[in-house]
């Protein structure tokens, strides 16, 4: 059980950041149940207003119940961190595939059916490129709402109890509450220097490719 | 060339039906009794909402019947039809594949090992005169060179039926025509990979170009008026006596009324007995000038052709014309009437007052809505009064479409006016509809 009073925590220079791990770990479940929705009409109808809902509920309520949770399973927050951070920012990819299901046009369906294409395929050669585009711009914007959440989820607090994740969120948030604010400065110019990199290496290219390739139109 | 008798699809008493988002059951298809053989090319023919795409997408396994039944080789179908491949209007090709991947998709599917895809996908890129392009995306390719890799991969799975769903309206008339004649080339010449064509489509030419049958489909709901066989030889010629009386035909068979059956006059219909044609004041005007400028004859095929225009875009104001009198139809040929000639020939404020006397005694329902505007407290009626009665043989957006319809002639007539914020309709003063009750 990797609990630390809040007074002792060491870092190190350049802390791991986390929330790129957290879309990339979680995305099975938002991009099925996106597919599932999108694809039929009848259940968007229903379930669209219900995933608006739940979405606009701010995933920060459950940030205690969810320490509780990992006080009693002595999960270490590092790693229960990264589930606090998908919380928030899978509803964006959910929305996006979704859209991108909903989106696929009636005639490659009526193709895909007609040249009797076996699952595999029909998931290989239709449906995944033709979402794709739809999943790089959710997880663009998940990507973004992660790294705000690592800030707050890197330490969380329960009942006196405080968990703390190494990170660089919590690095920050440390030096804010402790007003130290050279340190707050060094934090917040390293998380950018992070995610301006992470945007430009990884998610533009991405986007590039998903443009050229896989668009519709 | 003799054509074998073999069934390939019987299509037996199919009827379909959709309900609607708000609950209302719309009947597309009624009783289609059909049999698809080897050896000839059947086109089915109609106007928008006759059913034929529906239709043929039950003979594809894409749609299942309510009820009745479609069968291949005998076995009824179960999910998609295995002895037929589609080529699609809108070509459906994946974006995120070459054209040799599309080509290759039907054959991946079936299992085929990737050598023996290979070679025959590139076989049939030849046939098709795609040679070269085997690693375009088709997003680099015009239009006509999609439709190519449509049509090559659905040849290259050698299906017992090829169905075609109006293959060339998306292509330019130019391309379009290319096209249609290398098909018709590969179809004679013994060669072709399918046994049979089926193909939808709403152009008349094009039907008794490519046909040995014509089926002609009916609207509301969808059904079989007639079947014409096309017993010319090929390669065909659009300027030939006998392609013009076959074209005449089928323009007869798609504005007269039903055969055998006697349709109520204008006059005395209800509006669900004669549905308001989806046709603009501007537009049925111009046609009947059109007739007037030709000396008071015109062909419809001709008018067609000169203007460039679908059946779907024709038929409409034909059918207008004829309800108000202005026009009169018969076997492929238009006559302009005397109250037309007069008509045409008017300042704008008499053929206004022509155009609101007409439509006020023959088109059913702009006459059902000056009457009751008539009865009205105040002259004022919700156009939902209207929707409502129409709801009653038509579905949501078709009654939407003849009540904007019916609006936009009873304007022009000045007959009557309607207010978008509130959603009513108000009787023109000038129009003598509706005599305020003195106090």
């Amino acid at each position: 059980m990797k609990l630390r009073p809040a007074s002792h925590h060491m870092y190190q220079i350049m802390p791991t950041p986390k929330a790129t791990e957290s879309p990339d770990r979680m995305t099975p479940a938002p991009v099925l149940l996106g597919m599932w929705i999108g694809l039929n009409p009848k259940i968007s109808r229903l379930a669209q207003p219900v995933v608006q809902v739940l979405a606009s509920f701010p995933a920060n309520f459950l940030f205690p119940l969810f320490t509780a949770l990992l006080l009693a399973t002595g999960v270490s927050l590092n790693i229960g961190g990264i589930v606090l951070m998908a919380l928030g920012s899978q509803w964006y990819i959910l929305f996006n595939v979704v859209a991108g299901a909903s989106a696929i046009p009636n005639d490659l369906r009526e193709a895909a059916a007609n040249l009797q294409l076996p699952r595999k395929l029909w998931w290989r050669k239709l449906i995944l490129p033709a979402i794709f585009p739809s999943y790089v711009t959710g997880g663009i914007t998940a990507a973004g709402g992660a790294w705000n959440a690592s800030i707050v989820a890197e330490i969380v607090t329960y009942n006196g109890t405080t968990l703390t994740a190494t990170g660089l969120g919590a690095y920050i948030k440390d030096a804010t509450s402790e007003g130290n604010s050279a340190h707050t400065l060094i934090g917040v110019i390293v998380m950018s220097f992070y995610v301006v990199a992470m945007n430009r290496f990884f998610w533009r290219r991405l986007y590039a490719i998903s443009e050229r390739r896989f668009s519709l139109s | 060339m003799t054509i074998d008798h073999e069934v390939l699809v019987s299509v037996e008493h199919l009827s379909k039906s959709f309900t609607g988002a708000a609950g209302d059951t719309l009947h597309v298809l009624d009783d289609i009794n059909l049999e698809l053989r080897a050896g000839e090319i059947v086109a089915l023919l109609g106007r928008s909402g006759s059913g034929k795409s529906t239709l043929l997408r039950t003979i594809a396994g894409l749609i299942s019947p309510t009820s009745g039944s479609v069968r291949y080789r005998g076995t009824e179908l179960n999910g998609a039809n295995p002895g037929t491949a589609m080529v699609f209007q809108t070509f459906a090709l994946m974006p995120w594949l070459t054209v040799q991947d599309n080509v290759e998709l039907g054959l991946a599917a079936r299992g085929i090992s990737p050598a023996a895809r290979r070679t025959r996908a590139l076989d049939a890129i030849d046939l098709i005169g795609l040679d070269g392009f085997e690693s375009a995306y088709p997003k680099e390719l015009s239009g006509g060179m999609r439709q190519r890799v449509g049509f090559a991969r659905a040849l290259v799975l050698e299906p017992d039926l090829l169905l075609m769903d109006e293959p060339f309206s998306a292509l330019d008339v130019l391309t379009a025509e290319n096209l249609r004649t290398e098909l018709m080339t590969l179809w004679t010449g013994h060669n072709f990979p399918t046994q049979a064509i089926c193909l939808v489509t709403h152009n008349i030419e094009e039907a008794v170009l490519l046909a040995d049958r014509v089926i002609v489909l009916g609207a509301n709901p969808g059904h079989i008026r007639a079947e014409v066989p096309v017993e010319l030889d090929r390669p065909r010629d659009r300027r030939s006596t006998s392609f013009s009386v076959l074209v005449d035909k089928l323009y007869e068979l798609l504005t007269g009324a039903e055969p055998g059956i006697t349709e109520p006059e204008p006059t005395e219909a209800t509006p669900t007995t004669r549905p308001l044609p989806n046709a603009t004041v501007g537009g049925l005007a111009g046609l009947v000038e059109i007739v007037y400028a030709r000396g008071g004859h015109a062909d419809m095929p001709d008018i067609a052709n000169d203007l460039n225009f679908e059946i779907d875009d024709l038929l409409p104001l034909v059918d207008a014309a004829a309800m108000l009198d202005l026009l009169h139809v018969s076997a492929g040929n238009l006559e302009l009437t005397a109250v037309g000639a007069e008509f045409t020939t008017a300042d704008i404020q008499t053929s206004k007052q022509i155009f609101a006397a007409q439509a006020r005694s023959r088109a059913p329902l702009v006459r059902t809505i000056c009457r009751a505007l008539g009865a009205s407290a105040d002259g004022n009626l919700r156009a939902g009064f209207f929707l409502d009665l129409l709801a009653r043989g038509f579905g949501p957006e078709d009654a939407r479409q003849q009540l904007d319809t019916a609006i936009d002639w009873g304007r022009y007539g000045e007959l009557f006016d309607y207010d978008t914020d509130t959603d009513e309709i108000t009787a023109d003063p000038a129009a003598g509809l509706f005599t305020p009750a003195s106090a």
